[in-house]
């Protein structure tokens, strides 16, 4: 699912991109931009990835110059380093008001996803979880494999057949029990990666 | 050619150190680096790959293709990569016990071991 937020913010960081010699944007452009959707699909809250909008917008400018330079065969002086990081203070003008104007959209359209826990192992296995579902509220009816009780909260993990698990984190103890079918929702922004599995928090039962 | 130590800058040393367990992609390093530094290192994006393409230049991490994955691009420390981060990692644990044994670490100089 591409939210107006993220499809705004990946534009934005795509044509940043521009700033870089050629060769290098051809060469790990498209990996740049996937970290970058990786970073903001991987944090919830909408102050931290301010964060990681103003940071990247900082610093590419600068990174950018840097490697202008350095594939020229030489280093920036201190004066080069002021005047990008100018460049780039006009450019956080820029992208504060862009993702400020995507935020305000993308609360307007937050998705409900309808899915089942096998699709979710496979999305944090390939790598697409936080992408796919990061800000969504999720709805899923599936087979309880275990249950157990901890810190009054109740912890689920399901029955998926994959190689990875999904488990979720409810609060308070609930009378929930191995083999059950339980309707889940849970927001996607709330899920956490395991080593291999992916773990839900503030989920409710339906 | 003697051994030099400490010659790596702080992010190239970072990512090294994070891809010392398994190859990793951006994002991962990314948080690891974090995880690494209790914090303090934040990589964006642009100080990341521009890190990683000088470290491929020095032949001190590899890229490694996933299929299952080809939009990502992997990297893992080469075997020049291991034996650099090892004479790193040398170096500090040479420069603790020297802290130790001038007793630097009790005296507040920033960090307890």
């Amino acid at each position: 699912m591409d939210s107006p937020v993220k499809t705004r913010s990946t534009g934005l960081y795509r044509a940043a991109l521009h700033l870089y010699p050629r060769a290098f944007r051809g060469h790990y452009g498209p990996a740049m931009e996937q970290t970058f959707d990786d970073l903001l699909a991987g944090e919830p809250s909408p102050v931290k990835r301010m964060g990681i909008w103003v940071r990247a917008l900082l610093d590419t400018p600068v990174s950018a110059t840097r490697e202008h330079i350095h594939s020229k065969g030489v280093y920036m002086t201190r004066t080069a380093k002021l005047l990008t990081l100018s460049a780039s203070m006009a450019i956080l003008v820029v992208g504060i008001g862009s993702y400020w104007f995507g935020n305000l959209h993308a609360r307007e359209n937050v998705g409900i996803e309808r899915v089942n826990v096998m699709q979710l192992a496979d999305a944090m296995q390939h790598d697409s979880f936080y992408s796919n579902y990061g800000d969504a509220a999720l709805l899923f009816d599936d087979k309880i494999s275990t249950v157990t009780h901890k810190d009054n909260a109740t912890l689920v993990t399901f029955v998926t057949n994959r190689p990875y698990t999904v488990s979720c984190q409810f609060p308070g103890t609930l009378p929930l029990q191995n083999g059950q079918t339980v309707s889940v929702a849970a927001p996607g922004g709330s899920a956490d990666r395991l080593k291999a599995g992916v773990l839900l928090h503030n989920c409710l039962q339906n | 050619m003697k051994k030099q130590y400490n010659q790596l800058p702080q992010v190239a040393f970072s990512i090294l150190l994070a891809l010392s367990l398994k190859e990793r992609h951006g994002y991962e390093i990314i948080k690891q680096v974090l995880e690494d530094s209790n914090g303090k290192i934040r990589l964006s994006p642009g100080a990341l790959y521009t890190s990683i393409k000088q470290l491929l230049e020095q032949e001190l991490i590899k890229e490694v293709y996933r299929e299952d994955d080809s939009r990502r691009r992997y990297y893992q420390l080469s075997a020049k990569g291991k034996a650099i981060l090892s004479a790193e990692l040398d170096y500090y644990q040479n420069t603790i016990a020297l802290a130790r044994q001038r007793q630097l670490l009790e005296i507040g100089y920033g960090f307890s071991c």
